[in-house]
């Protein structure tokens, strides 16, 4: 019996490790996604609810060979946000996602860090050509994130057919090229 | 690219195959959610919310070293069911359940499929003498509790529901 999602991508950016969100991470998510700042992430859950979204981030890596990673700072395994590919049934394409589990580590760029490596991990080991970022429309911090990440308003992309999704922001990431274009 | 590895354990009976998940169950796993059969088991639900439990099942299995297997019925090849071991965080205790699928009922294939996981649980997973939580109006999983040789214990509650605690027996007593 596998008790640790191994086997998979580890990232390593300039401050952080990006690995598998795993058996190691439930406790922390738990705590996280009972916290008031998951609000706009479907958010806060109860604990049972919790426990069962972080066994279903394990069991979306299972199945779809790709998923969240859990952000840990360099030198350390504990996860201090998490960052990924998510493609949950619904959804009409991939999604890159994030969440910061440390209010204190807010302004420190770390997400910002993390969803680029991600980001360049689809394009480059995946093969991927494009993404999206779901994002409420009041959640300013993301927004601003991805406007950073140079994600443009797609308002033609659907939205997932989910429930209470109606008003969800819809940005679409640079594609492959227009980062090559960039960096040009 | 890589995927993790669930090592689900593959059970073979008469009449069935108990194994791993795929995403091509989901649909039969959305359907059954969705019915009105689902009613005791915290349904109907939604489609987003079958598939949290469908990706939260697997993920159990790594957490906890045993979980639900899928339940194929061998001669049509489709999926009648699920079965197994859950331990839900906050759960009194690791319980035995079982979803049957429409169409798959009343044929004793829920007996068989109940049986081979309760047995295998017993001797591979460390859960012997276990329980189930079943709601005192879902008569048909009652009979087949009794038929597994298992007995009322208590009342109890489950996620806000009241819901009875069935006992059953360990491995080899008689």
């Amino acid at each position: 019996m596998t008790r640790h999602p191994d086997a998979t991508p580890v990232i390593e950016t300039e401050r952080l490790t990006l690995r598998a969100f795993g058996p190691e991470d439930v406790a922390d998510g738990v705590v996280f996604l009972m916290d008031e700042r998951t609000k706009f992430m479907g958010g806060p859950y109860t604990r049972a609810a919790a426990w069962d979204h972080c066994a279903g981030l394990i069991g979306h890596w299972a199945i779809r060979g790709y998923g969240l990673f859990s952000m840990c700072l360099k030198g350390s395994d504990k996860a201090i946000g998490d960052c990924g590919l998510l493609q949950p049934g619904g959804y009409g394409e991939p999604e890159l996602g994030w969440g910061l589990w440390r209010a204190d580590l807010e302004g420190t760029g770390l997400v910002h860090e993390a969803a680029t490596a991600v980001r360049a991990h689809a394009y480059g080991a995946l093969g991927w050509t494009t993404l999206v970022s779901y994002v409420d429309p009041e959640n300013t911090r993301s927004i601003a994130l991805a406007r950073r990440l140079g994600c443009r308003p797609d308002p033609k992309a659907g939205l997932p057919d989910l429930p209470d999704w109606e008003g969800t922001l819809v940005f679409r990431h640079p594609s492959p090229a227009d980062l090559s274009g960039a960096a040009a | 690219m890589t995927k993790v590895p669930v090592n689900v354990p593959r059970i073979e009976t008469e009449d069935l195959i108990l194994r791993g998940y795929c995403e091509l169950d989901f649909d039969a796993i959305a359907a059954f959610g969705a019915s009105p059969r689902a009613a005791f088991v915290g349904g109907p639900q939604t489609r987003w919310d079958c598939w949290r439990a469908f990706m939260a099942g697997i993920g159990h299995w790594v957490l906890r070293g045993y979980g639900m297997w899928m339940i194929e019925h061998r001669e049509s090849g489709k999926v009648a069911g699920r079965v197994g071991m859950i331990y839900n965080d906050g759960w009194d205790e690791p319980e035995l359940g079982w979803h049957i699928y429409d169409g798959f009922e009343g044929r004793g294939l829920a007996y068989q499929a109940t049986l081979a996981a309760r047995s295998y649980a017993a001797r591979h997973q460390g859960l012997d003498g276990v329980i189930s939580y079943i709601d005192a109006d879902n008569t048909r999983s009652i009979r087949l509790a009794k038929r597994l040789g298992a007995w009322f214990e208590r009342d109890t509650t489950l996620l806000g529901q009241v819901c009875q605690i069935w006992r059953h027996p360990r491995e080899g007593t008689p």
